[in-house]
């Protein structure tokens, strides 16, 4: 890879390449490139890559291998390399990824989302299992969000974590978690009551040839709940129509955007993807937050974006676009370019429903608080 | 969901209050051979009309920009049929596409028609599709010396008629005079001129007088359109650094400057009267800025995606009633009635002084020192965006120092791209979302199933452009006493 390194560090320009920072491609095992797309996209999340090698350092001596004490030797391992750009096996977190979850324990292609959701939760459990295992003594009334209720809808992917004692919230919550609150208004009394409910990411439904904001402020569209959906009120004490919306009450710092391209269709008894094109900003507000929220004009920066290419969920490729330092890289793999921003209209998806061939198209977007 | 069904549907016509809005399939424009679809990468269609006198009639001629090719056509517009047989001239290109145009009003007669092209490889072209024999055709950064990065693009002075200015995807803008020499074998060599806030004027640092004349480094981001104000005055610059600037074009100062919401600032277009600057991008709004009061007076909610071209409708448009149509990626067409009420509405509650005022029109407000340092007020929040404009000042200047040692080395790189402070978010410059009218659009249809480039208002129609090339007419309504003078 000699030759791909000094290309790369050529293209930057050896005095504009940002100091201490590493530019490793990872090598593939066998269709993990859902794997090591999402791995790259944590790593230039800067506040995520700054928790992992925090925790390295201070787990010097834990002897336990889990997932996160892989994930932490894998980016101590990029984060140390005395060369600028190479490429490095993550061999031991690939085989520690099979051996806990029967998902991942075969070669073939997997939903990088459904690997984001899995790393993330894993981590948090173990986090928690530890603050818990240590903290037990001390009260911790730490919890941000009391009235937090993991709710399954198809929008939030909250924490699998499901107890009814307070757990601490983890960095992982700190970075990721937000807010949904689910308003729901009843026609008759026009009592509105609402339900919080946590999310790590946010899933949202594609159109053709929409934007991001447009997509998000698609769940957030009031429902009517009418019929044989009629909602129970508590104040009338009966079912009654109603109207509900969802809207964010807490906003994340880091923003995880999941693009729901991966559609079951009966017909074909398999999922197909929808290559929708929907454009995505380098810059984000959130439209769909409640009246309440406190930080609700936050502005987001894309940080990094889990690009699949190909026709379906367990076919075709993953790779990812990250920001360093103003540059930003294309990894693919073992394979790193620099790109220009200009070129991101290759990842918003194709324009036109009969278009076909190759389809890059975002699938996880990154965006991270400008606050942070 | 039952919106997002309704709009799968293709209109072919539209009722305002206005009347009955028509497409003319007849009248439809394109590349004589449809075959094709351009790859995303190609750069969005733009139109360009000019109006030549013949005897006593007149003519509409049009050129549009379509995947590597340029299409210079009459326009024949809502009685005759377009004939795409006859192109008064075709011109395709290899390795640059073009991607702006302009034709030179000042010069454009009969038998002449000089007509400004700018390319994605950074160069343009001065041709004249009249005089295609005769006239020689010249080409300015032919040797991508000056910048290299993609023409976003080109105007014409006004009023100056051997001087057009061109803005690339770097960040900067240039002018050039086409009686000077075309060729630059070197990279020039610039020395400061001027330096207000955002914006940085150098001159090339030559014995003689050479092109470019001028180089501006507006902002932190691609420059991504420009607009000169009804009377010539003033350039209006879109950024994708998501501010639109305002600034004096022979004082070479920043007048004002708004930002979006979030993302960068697509396109813009002046009101007829020049008071007020229309701008959309990548927040899916439309932004209604006054220069009287040196505000966003209101912003418009109603596109999916991204809006490419917004215009105002000056046949609809008289003092203080605005007419304006958006069109973007969304493949809609949005129209916008802004009025009084919009209009006059208070500057928000919770600014407890009002903005200054100017005393009269755009003429007497740019003589003023540039908007931010002129407040005066002691008002706490007034000079806490006093002292955040200064604040950006110290920032510029260092990012100013980096660029000009970057500059020769690699003049076509976009790296200086930084992420500007937040600071501005409810100050007039940016107001909160709640703190200006959001309207809702006057009409709102799905007119195409590709995204739309461009919106362009005629007497008797408005032309409408898809990023695939094709060209529609859309005729007004036809009752007489709706249609207003337009004077």
């Amino acid at each position: 890879m000699g030759a791909n390194e000094s290309h790369l560090v050529k293209e930057i320009g050896s005095d504009q390449f940002p100091p201490n920072e590493h530019f490793f491609g990872l090598i593939n095992f066998g269709n993990t490139c859902y794997c090591n797309s999402v791995l790259q996209a944590l790593f230039f999340c800067r506040p995520f890559r700054e928790k992992i090698l925090q925790y390295k350092q201070q787990q010097k001596n834990q002897k336990k291998e889990t997932l996160l004490t892989c994930l932490a030797d894998l980016f101590h391992n990029i984060a140390n390399q005395k060369k600028k750009v190479g490429t490095i096996a993550p061999k031991k977190f690939v085989q520690r990824l099979r051996r806990e979850n029967d998902l991942f324990d075969n070669y073939l292609q997997q939903d990088a989302h459904e690997f984001l959701n899995y790393l993330l939760n894993t981590i948090a459990d173990l986090l928690q299992e530890k603050s818990l295992t240590s903290k037990s003594a001390k009260g911790n009334n730490l919890s941000n969000h009391s009235s937090a209720a993991n709710g399954s809808t198809a929008m939030a992917n909250g924490p699998l974590l499901n107890k009814n004692e307070i757990v601490p919230p983890t960095w992982v919550h700190e970075l990721f978690q937000g807010t949904l609150t689910n308003e729901t208004k009843c026609m008759n009394c026009e009592t509105v009551s609402s339900k919080d409910e946590d999310f790590l990411d946010l899933s949202v439904d594609v159109e053709q040839n929409t934007s991001i904001s447009h997509c998000l402020r698609g769940f957030s569209s009031t429902e009517t709940l009418c019929a044989e959906y009629k909602y129970y009120c508590e104040v009338c004490c009966s079912k009654q129509e109603a109207q509900k919306r969802m809207r964010i009450k807490n906003l994340p710092q880091v923003l995880a955007l999941h693009l729901k391209r991966f559609k079951y269709v009966e017909q074909v008894n398999r999922y197909t993807k929808l290559s929708y094109r929907v454009v995505f900003p380098l810059e984000l507000r959130l439209y769909n937050t409640s009246d309440d929220a406190v930080n609700k004009d936050r502005l987001y920066d894309l940080v990094s974006v889990v690009v699949h290419c190909g026709t379906g969920p367990n076919r075709g490729h993953y790779i990812s676009i990250v920001k360093s330092h103003g540059l930003w890289l294309l990894f693919d793999d073992d394979m790193i370019d620099k790109i220009e921003p200009s070129t991101f209209e290759d990842f918003y998806g194709l324009a036109q429903d009969f278009q076909k061939g190759q389809s890059e198209s975002g699938y996880i977007l990154f965006y991270q608080s400008r606050e942070i | 969901m039952a919106s997002s069904d309704g709009g799968k549907e293709v209109k072919t016509a539209f009722v305002t209050r206005e009347g009955k809005y028509k497409l003319l399939p007849l009248s439809e424009y394109s590349k004589p051979t449809r075959n094709q679809i351009n790859p995303p990468q190609y750069s969005p269609v733009r139109l360009s009309f000019i109006e030549t006198n013949v005897d006593k009639s007149s003519e509409l001629i049009f050129a549009f920009n379509s995947g590597r090719e340029l299409f210079v056509y009459p326009y024949r517009g809502v009685r005759k049929a377009a004939d795409l047989s006859k192109p008064i001239d075709k011109r395709s290109y290899q390795g640059t596409m073009p991607t702006s145009h302009d034709f030179n009003k000042g010069l454009a007669s009969a038998d002449s028609l000089p007509l400004l092209i700018g390319f994605s490889g950074g160069q343009i072209q001065l041709i004249d599709p009249l005089r295609k024999e005769v006239f020689n055709c010249k080409l300015f950064n032919k040797e991508r010396q000056v910048d290299k990065s993609r023409v976003t693009c080109v105007r014409w002075l006004p009023g100056v008629q051997n001087q057009f200015v061109v803005s690339h995807s770097s960040g900067q803008l240039y002018v050039y005079n086409t009686d000077l020499q075309t060729t630059c074998t070197q990279p020039p060599h610039y020395q400061s001129f001027k330096h207000t806030d955002s914006v940085s004027v150098f001159t090339c640092k030559t014995k003689s007088t050479r092109n470019p004349l001028y180089r501006w480094v507006v902002g932190a981001g691609a420059i991504t359109h420009l607009s000169f104000s009804p009377d010539g005055e003033h350039l209006a610059i879109t950024s994708a650094d998501g501010y639109l600037r305002i600034v004096h074009w022979l004082r070479q100062e920043l007048t004002t400057s708004f930002r979006s919401y979030f993302g960068a600032f697509l396109h813009c277009a002046w009101s007829p009267d020049g008071y007020y600057v229309a701008a959309g991008g990548e927040d899916d709004l439309v932004t209604v800025f006054s220069m009287q009061q040196r505000r966003i007076v209101c912003r418009g909610r109603g596109h999916k995606s991204w809006i490419n071209c917004v215009a105002f409708d000056s046949s609809l448009c008289k003092p203080l009633e605005y007419r304006l149509a958006s069109v973007g990626d969304d493949t809609q067409l949005c129209l916008w009635d802004i009025n009084e009420d919009v209009l006059r509405q208070p500057p928000p509650a919770s600014r407890p002084t009002s903005l200054p005022t100017p005393n009269s029109g755009v003429q007497s407000t740019v003589s003023l020192a540039p908007p931010s340092s002129a407040k005066t007020s002691k008002s706490p929040l007034t000079n806490k965006f006093v002292n955040l404009t200064l604040g950006g000042d110290k920032k510029d200047e260092k990012k100013e120092h980096k660029r000009n040692i970057s500059f020769t080395s690699k003049s076509g790189s976009t790296n200086h791209v930084k992420p500007l402070d937040d600071k501005v978010l409810g100050t007039p410059v940016c107001p909160r979302l709640e703190e200006v009218p959001l309207l809702e659009p006057l009409i709102c249809k799905k007119i195409s199933n590709e995204r739309l480039t461009s919106v362009h208002f005629l007497e008797e129609c408005f032309v409408t452009a898809c990023y695939e090339g094709n060209c529609y007419t859309w005729s007004r309504p036809t009752s007489p006493s709706s249609v207003k003078d337009v004077t």
